[in-house]
């Protein structure tokens, strides 16, 4: 997917508070995302410098993909037959429905690796939405307690 | 689950199947159609494996493993399945509902019990109020806690075989069997069930009785005191581990319970069982014989119900039914009772000889009613009641006028007329007599049994066999009868043996109680009531009597011992009319007397020539009065032995030859002792002239529709057989006298009856008479193997004498004492062997 970095986003949206946003915090930010396979964004999300839902919403503005919000889903445990729970947990994904050929799943990112779906899935579309952090997360937690 | 969900549920998983691009597979079977599960295929991943991973291996693909799978992303399941079967596996999707279907189908307990071939049963009540079909009685001998860690539950016992339920998987499955069999001493017959039927079952049969018991029955008993029958017979001393082992090397032979087979085999007294039983059912124990039941409790349960259960209610006391029992754990026994009666149970245990004679003291008013008028009151014209119905009074009463009529107007030509009749009467009964021993000597019409037949009965097999022994002032031979009884090849726990007595016999009552007699004899007191004939006491005895066969032996009766095996033997290869197997008879002190020898060859003609000769003929045979065995059904359905005939034994075998049933003649001989005293030999005899011709009255009192019943051969058979006995007795001294007179005197009178063609038709016939009747008893005694009493053979005109002595004293008796029973005196000879 094409478009600003994240980080730019994050700033031009006002998703963060600019307050906050002092230079030691963005270096640590910064080395944290250095750790292979995480995303800065988890970081500004953990630390509470980003506002999950803002940051949801600014982001599906902004790539034109749908915004779903989670507070209250309970997840159809068969969906993570098509997208295993450790997968889902890992790209922070979370299948919805399933409408005939198509399965819409929310997403806190834009780019989720979701190669493993699509090839063991070839006849099925993936249809994409986007979720806040915290609300997909706590839908997961309804399949995944551990998480 | 709805179906509509069930339907959704599939969608789901077939489109899961599309989506992937890999083939949905419904894994359960169309009605009547083959399972798509390939027992090959499944037989590669064990079932442990199978469940945990929700797996069902279906088929091979080449060397390729085609699993169903309720979801594809799962690498690990496909590793694993890997390792344990060495194939590549091939996934199909499946849905899982289907899944544990085919899992219970291929690895579920009622796969297991079709793969090990027991049956599968539900040990869930059929309905909340229905019958249990576990015994919590039978279930509260095993601990419940080994119940619930071994996954078995003993649920029933049935004629000594305790049926253990079991839910666990196969690997699991010989230690519960393991742990039955130290239990109980013998293998148990195993049944499946599944974990939860099992743990229902087991919830209900320890849970706390509904009803109030007695303290000690709900005290928890110590795990130590919780032994079998065995173990606490040993802790009682009356039991050594030798006679342990013994008792159970014979149950192992010839089936039946520990405690039975321990008390019949004489190894331990009876009181001793019920005591330890007792103890280990956590029952009182009761001696009911001062007891009067309740009449309340009484009528809750139907006589016939009571005395097939060998149960008695006792009581009614705060809602709870007081029951006596002899053996609590008979699960028939109760399941009939909860048909009657939905009033709790409290069983309280008594010996079965204790339940035998109660049953009696309660019931016997009823007993002896049906003794005495059942075939009576189900068919008056089969009962000799009445000696001559109106009917028969009338056409006597008119014969005889018309016979004086013509003697008062034409002596002589009636006197030739009835000599007309009376030559061609001895003619015809001569040669029909010897028509039937001639085609016996030239064959052999018994039913075969050979001693190979009879050695490969398995005892275990063996069905209960009632002996009936009626006994009055018998003391005499009372050993004797103990010593043959016990010398019989049939395993004693499967004897009934009934000595029937009567009340005012307080002398052979006493004498058998000293000889204590092994539990397979059976008292049974006759009440003192009319008529006092053997048939009635047999009548009595009969409606107490266990056995599928039924078989009458005299008190000095010694039956071959393997009579009653050659009898199972007969039965299971004879036609279904047969009902009734009459064994020879014979004599064992023929060399007594001349009385005796006379007997031996009047026996020896008749049980080894003349009754096969009968049977062959398919005509209706006179049972002799001992050793014929009966279905004892049969014999109830035809109305058991009449009570007013002194001949009950002949009686029976015309009517149930009347009815479409027939008799057979096994060869296996009973020894009994001849009369060898004159006097008690003519009260016999003339007590079978007696019953031959109340025979006769009873079945002739339709002769119409005797013969449509017969048919023609029968009917004739049956006058010339029963008809021609007596009345060629009676006829004779009245020839005898004419015949001496004649030759001593030349009276022209006697002359004038006897014209030429009356007088050699006469002579013919006596010639052929006595030829006849001097043949059949010579070749008789040559058949049986005597032929040192040929020459008393000879002598047989002499016998005949005798006979019509016998036949005038039956005669004059029928008129003033029909049912009087003129009893034969035995115990003349107790020296001698067969």
């Amino acid at each position: 997917m094409n478009g600003p970095s994240r980080i730019e986003l994050l700033l031009a949206g006002g998703a963060a508070d600019p307050r906050a946003l002092q230079a030691e915090t963005i270096l640590g930010v910064l080395e944290r995302s250095a750790r292979p396979g995480e995303r800065p964004e988890e970081a500004l999300l953990d630390r509470g410098l980003v506002d999950d839902r803002e940051f949801a919403l600014e982001l599906a503005a902004r790539s034109g993909l749908e915004y779903a919000g989670l507070r209250g889903f309970i997840p159809d445990p068969r969906l993570f037959l098509y997208v295993p729970v450790a997968t889902a947990v890992a790209q922070r994904v979370c299948p919805l429905v399933l409408v005939d050929d198509s399965l819409k799943l929310a997403t806190v990112y834009l780019d989720p690796d979701l190669l493993a779906v699509r090839t063991r899935f070839p006849n099925l579309d993936l249809d994409l939405v986007i979720a806040p952090r915290d609300e997909l997360l706590d839908a997961l937690r309804l399949v995944a307690p551990g998480l | 689950m709805s179906a509509q969900a069930a339907r959704e549920g599939e969608r789901f998983y077939q489109r899961l199947a599309a989506h992937a691009g890999v083939p949905y597979l419904g894994l359960d079977p169309a009605p009547g159609g083959p399972d798509p599960v390939s027992p090959d295929a499944a037989q590669l991943v064990p079932p442990g494996v199978a469940r945990e991973l929700g797996v069902v291996p279906v088929a091979l693909d080449g060397e390729a493993l085609v699993v169903a799978v309720g979801g594809l992303d799962d690498e690990e399941t496909y590793r694993m399945l890997r390792t344990v079967t060495g194939r590549e596996i091939v996934p199909v999707v499946a849905a899982p509902a289907a899944i544990a279907r085919a899992l219970d189908r291929l690895y579920g307990p009622r796969s297991a019990a079709r793969r090990l071939g027991l049956p599968f049963v539900s040990l869930d009540l059929p309905s909340p109020r229905g019958p249990d079909p576990v015994n919590h009685t039978v279930a509260q001998s095993f601990a419940e806690d080994m119940c619930r860690r071994l996954l078995i539950l003993p649920v029933s016992l049935h004629d000594g075989v305790l049926t253990l339920a079991t839910a666990a998987p196969p690997g699991r499955l010989e230690l519960g069997l393991a742990v039955a069999e130290a239990l109980t001493g013998r293998r148990p017959q195993v049944v499946v069930t599944t974990p939860e039927s099992l743990e229902r079952a087991i919830g209900r049969a320890f849970a706390p009785p509904p009803y109030p018991v007695p303290v000690e029955r709900i005290a928890p008993a110590p795990e130590e005191e919780r032994r079998r029958l065995g173990a606490l017979l040993l802790a009682t001393g009356l039991l050594t581990h030798a006679q342990l082992l013994e008792g159970l090397r014979i149950q192992e032979r010839v089936g039946g319970r520990i405690g039975e087979v321990l008390v019949h085999a004489g190894l331990v007294p009876e009181e001793a069982v019920v005591a330890a039983l007792a103890e280990q059912l956590r029952l009182p124990v009761v001696d009911v014989s001062k007891i009067r039941p309740d009449p309340d409790a009484l009528a809750l349960v139907p006589e016939p119900v009571a005395r097939r259960n060998q149960f008695v209610p006792l009581a009614i006391s705060d809602h709870v039914l007081y029951l006596a029992m002899a053996d609590p754990l008979d699960d028939d026994a109760v399941a009939e009772l909860r048909r009657h009666t939905k009033l709790p149970i409290r069983i309280v245990i008594t010996s079965r000889p204790g339940i035998e004679l109660l049953l009696q003291r309660t019931y016997s008013t009823r007993y002896v009613r049906v003794a005495t008028t059942d075939l009576l009151n189900r068919t008056p014209d089969e009962s000799a009641y009445r000696v001559l119905t109106w009917p028969q009074r009338l056409g006597f009463a008119v014969l005889a006028i018309v016979f004086v009529l013509c003697l008062v107007y034409s002596p002589i030509n009636t006197i030739i007329a009835f000599n007309v009749f009376s030559v061609l009467f001895y003619t015809s009964f001569s040669l029909y007599k010897f028509r039937m021993i001639y085609d016996a000597l030239g064959h052999s019409f018994e039913l075969p049994v050979t001693e190979e037949e009879v050695a490969e009965l398995d005892d275990r097999e063996l069905p209960v066999y009632t002996i009936m022994v009626p006994l009055y002032r018998e003391v005499a031979v009372l050993p004797m009868l103990v010593d043959s009884l016990s010398r019989l090849d049939y395993p004693p726990s499967k004897l009934d043996i009934k000595l029937i007595l009567e009340e005012d016999d307080a002398e052979t009552l006493l004498a058998i109680r000293a000889l204590e007699l092994p539990p397979h004899f059976k008292l049974v007191i006759v009440p003192d009531a009319q008529p006092k004939t053997k048939p009635k006491a047999c009548n009595y005895a009969l409606i107490q009597a266990e056995g599928k066969y039924v078989v009458i032996y005299d008190a000095e009766d010694r039956p071959d011992p393997d009579q009653l095996k050659k009898i199972v033997v007969a039965y299971s290869k004879a036609e279904e009319r047969i009902v009734c197997i009459q064994c020879k008879l014979n004599y064992y002190n023929r060399d007594q007397n001349l009385l005796t020898r006379w007997f031996t060859i009047e026996y020896s003609s008749w049980f080894d020539l003349f009754m096969p000769g009968l049977d062959a003929a398919d005509s209706p045979i006179p049972l002799g009065g001992t050793s014929n065995h009966l279905v004892r059904d049969k014999l109830i359905e035809l109305g058991a032995w009449d009570p007013f005939n002194v001949t009950e034994d002949a009686d029976l075998g015309v009517r149930l030859h009347k009815f479409g049933y027939k008799t057979a003649i096994v060869d296996s001989t009973t020894y009994e002792e001849a009369n060898s005293d004159l006097y008690n030999w003519i009260r016999q005899r003339s007590r079978w002239v007696k019953g031959y011709i109340q025979t006769w009255l009873v079945h002739m009192r339709h002769p119409v529709k005797l013969w449509r019943q017969m048919g023609w051969r029968s009917w004739w058979s049956f006058q010339f057989v029963i008809a021609g006995t007596f009345f060629g007795f009676l006829l004779n001294p009245f020839y005898w006298c004419l015949t001496t007179l004649w030759l001593m005197t030349k009276a022209g009178v006697i002359r004038e009856l006897f014209p030429g063609f009356v007088y050699f038709a006469a002579a013919a016939g006596l010639y052929i008479g006595n030829f006849v009747f001097t043949y059949v008893n010579v070749a008789g005694v040559l058949r049986r193997g005597y032929p040192e009493l040929v020459k008393y053979a000879l002598l047989s005109p002499l016998y005949w004498a005798l006979m019509s002595v016998g036949a005038y004293k039956g005669f004059f008796q029928l008129f003033y004492r029909p049912f009087y029973w003129e009893k034969t005196v035995h115990g003349l000879d107790v020296e001698s062997e067969p």
